[in-house]
């Protein structure tokens, strides 16, 4: 299987309004042209269940609605996986979902040697805040690595 | 002495918090108990009106975890209405998606869900809670992370089958959509031997066919102290565990079981594939599936009511508001068969089937240990039957055969998911979709009373439970854990209202 180069997943219920920025930014972008090696996927409530997605890829940004983060943040907050993976449940669930699998993903075999990343979007899915989430995700997806 | 009577409000799900258990507690013993899905549903009426087939995208996203199942449901009912069978092939395909989305959940549930609750600090002072907490400690626990990486692995079969993942839609009417290579059904029969073999020596301690040869309580007993590899199995530390916390003694229930059972797949040139045996079991009584005696009740549960229990072929979604005045305390309703509740899940599958050791096991009733046993034991099972599923693929045959789009009819879907008795009832008119119904098992596990007053299966199993400290109630985790709760499914939600006090378990 070719490698690619950024995998951009979406999460939440596309039927829930205030769980669907995730689905809705996958369908945005995928109306439109990606860059090469860009994929982008409707992960819906998959949680432990993505974690193939993870696998074959440089660069992961999940996409999700975000709740309980200070206004001050701005509508979109970035955090790497282990900023994320702090909020995870201890106990695994019919609802554990994308914290949950970051939580484990030290446990993946084989390892994930993506940069994962995680794009929580506050604001409710209007056509407005899924294209600038949309251009966020796309940027994180995309843009080079720091030289070190 | 004067009783000690309080009421206990218990969210279960422990993120979401979309299932409750409202409890009397009358000196730490369980009088009575209320099963309360917290959010309304809603997908029977998002459904109305749509494409006849948009049901098998919709569907599976009812839930996070049995898309595969939702799937196979929608897509049975539909043809059900129209009289179609599909080719050996898509069955096969079918049903071996089917057995791996059981497969991995069966082994989540044990490894993540349920034996979670034996690392509790209510059992600190157990001789095992030590081994219990190097086994099953969250994210840390050997058993956890084995689990985590085998289930990850049978999930590749759920893609190579369905030629994308997630939300793969490759059952169609008429077949499915895939038609895979030789060398994919090969791989898929590495990844199941792969995953058997892991099985066998983590799990079990033993062959599948050695466990098979259990025919009874006594033989169990004589299994477990055959060998250290028995006896130190996850399987093997699950009884011992559960024998010293008396698992056995909760959760005890109706005794009625259903299962929907799955067709056996007959291939020209191949052996004869699956098939599980559907029925239902009240007071020991095996009495043949009929669709026609399922009714759904409402008198308990957030909508307008009807004169009786209805069909779900013609049943109505309307929603009320929560009313506490009106007797009404849940979101989910209380599905009967011929007007009995009835538990539903692997034990019931086994049940249902005749498996002799369950049968024996369940002589007095079913309890929490013997359900979750039967959770943890059913790939033991089903691995054999997914081998020969895909072994018996015939690539020279058809996948798929040509199937018009429904215009009219009504049909229905029933699917032994991995929680247990999955149904989808529709109804098509001018091309549409005129009605959807769509019956989960935790609709019938966590139901509320029904029109007689009759309590839902949890409800009853936690009746007469005894709650040593109320402020961490494991008891009645175990409890409603051992029915594999997911009302993500049932009602798909959040919040729920302490009264008294709550305590998340």
């Amino acid at each position: 299987m070719t490698r690619a180069a950024a995998r951009i997943i979406g999460v939440g219920n596309a039927f829930l309004e205030g769980d669907a920025m995730g689905p809705a930014v996958c369908a945005h972008l995928n109306a439109g042209k990606l860059p090469a090696g860009v994929e982008v996927i409707d992960g819906g409530l998959g949680g432990l269940d993505l974690m193939p997605l993870l696998e074959g890829v440089d660069r992961v940004v999940f996409v999700d609605a975000g709740r309980g983060f200070d206004p001050s943040e701005g509508p979109l907050i970035t955090l790497s996986a282990e900023e994320a993976a702090l909020h995870a449940p201890m106990h695994y669930g019919h609802g554990a979902g994308l914290m949950y699998l970051l939580r484990a993903l030290p446990h993946m075999s084989p390892p994930c040697d993506a940069e994962v990343s995680v794009l929580c979007a506050t604001a409710p899915p209007s056509p407005e805040a899924v294209r600038e989430t949309a251009d966020e995700a796309l940027g994180l997806a995309t843009r080079r690595a720091a030289p070190q | 002495m004067a009783k000690v009577t309080k009421q206990l409000n218990v969210a279960l799900n422990r993120v979401e918090g979309d299932l409750e258990v409202c409890l009397n507690l009358e000196d730490g013993v369980v009088r009575d108990a209320w099963s309360v899905g917290t959010m309304y549903r809603g997908f029977e009426n998002m459904m109305r009106g749509r494409g006849a087939l948009d049901g098998l995208v919709i569907t599976p996203r009812i839930c996070g975890i049995c898309g595969t199942a939702h799937l196979l449901a929608a897509v049975e009912a539909i043809e059900n209405a129209m009289g179609v069978t599909p080719p050996p092939n898509a069955e096969r395909l079918r049903q071996a998606a089917l057995l791996c989305e059981k497969l991995q959940s069966d082994l989540r549930h044990g490894a993540l869900m349920f034996m979670a609750d034996f690392t509790n600090t209510g059992y600190r002072g157990a001789a095992l809670y030590e081994e219990a907490c190097t086994r099953y400690e969250p994210f840390k626990g050997s058993t956890v992370i084995e689990v985590i990486r085998e289930s990850k692995k049978i999930l590749e079969v759920v893609a190579i089958i369905g030629g994308q993942w997630p939300h793969s839609s490759y059952m169609v009417p008429g077949g499915v959509t895939t038609e895979p290579r030789l060398s994919d059904v090969q791989q898929c029969g590495f990844l199941i031997s792969n995953l058997a073999e892991w099985y066998e020596q983590r799990m079990l301690g033993c062959s599948v066919a050695r466990w098979q040869e259990i025919t009874s309580e006594a033989e169990l007993d004589a299994w477990l102290s055959e060998n250290d590899a028995h006896a130190n199995s996850d399987v093997g530390f699950f009884i011992r565990f559960a024998r010293e916390i008396g698992l056995a003694r909760l959760g005890k229930g109706h005794g009625n079981y259903l299962s929907y059972g799955s067709r056996a797949v007959a291939s020209p040139g191949a052996e004869e594939t699956g098939g599980l045996p559907s029925g239902m079991v009240v007071h020991g009584q095996n009495m043949a599936l009929d669709p026609g005696q399922v009714r759904e009740h409402v008198v308990h549960s957030w909508y307008r009511d009807e004169d009786d229990g209805l069909p779900p072929g013609k049943g109505s979604t309307v929603p009320q508001p929560p009313d506490e005045e009106n007797g009404k305390y849940s979101w989910v309703k209380a599905p009967r068969y011929t007007g009995h509740p009835a538990e539903t899940g692997p034990l019931a599958e086994m049940v249902v089937a005749g498996n002799p050791l369950f049968v024996d096991l369940t002589r007095e009733g079913p309890n929490a240990f013997v359900r979750e046993l039967a959770r943890l034991v059913r790939p033991a099972y089903a691995l054999p039957v997914l081998g020969k599923l895909m072994a018996g693929v015939e690539m020279r045959a058809e996948f798929y055969t040509a199937t018009p789009r429904p215009d009219s009819g009504t049909g229905v879907g029933l699917v032994q998911a991995a929680r247990g008795a999955l149904g989808h009832w529709v109804t098509f008119k001018d091309g549409l979709i005129e009605q959807y119904q769509v019956i989960t098992p935790t609709s019938w596990n966590g139901s509320p009373r029904d029109n007689a007053g009759v309590r839902g299966p949890w409800e009853e199993a936690l009746v007469g439970t005894t709650v040593a400290d109320p402020e961490n109630p494991v008891e009645i985790g175990h409890v409603v854990r051992s029915f594999d709760a997911c009302l993500v499914c049932a009602v798909h939600a959040v919040q729920g209202s302490g009264t008294l006090f709550k305590v998340n378990v």
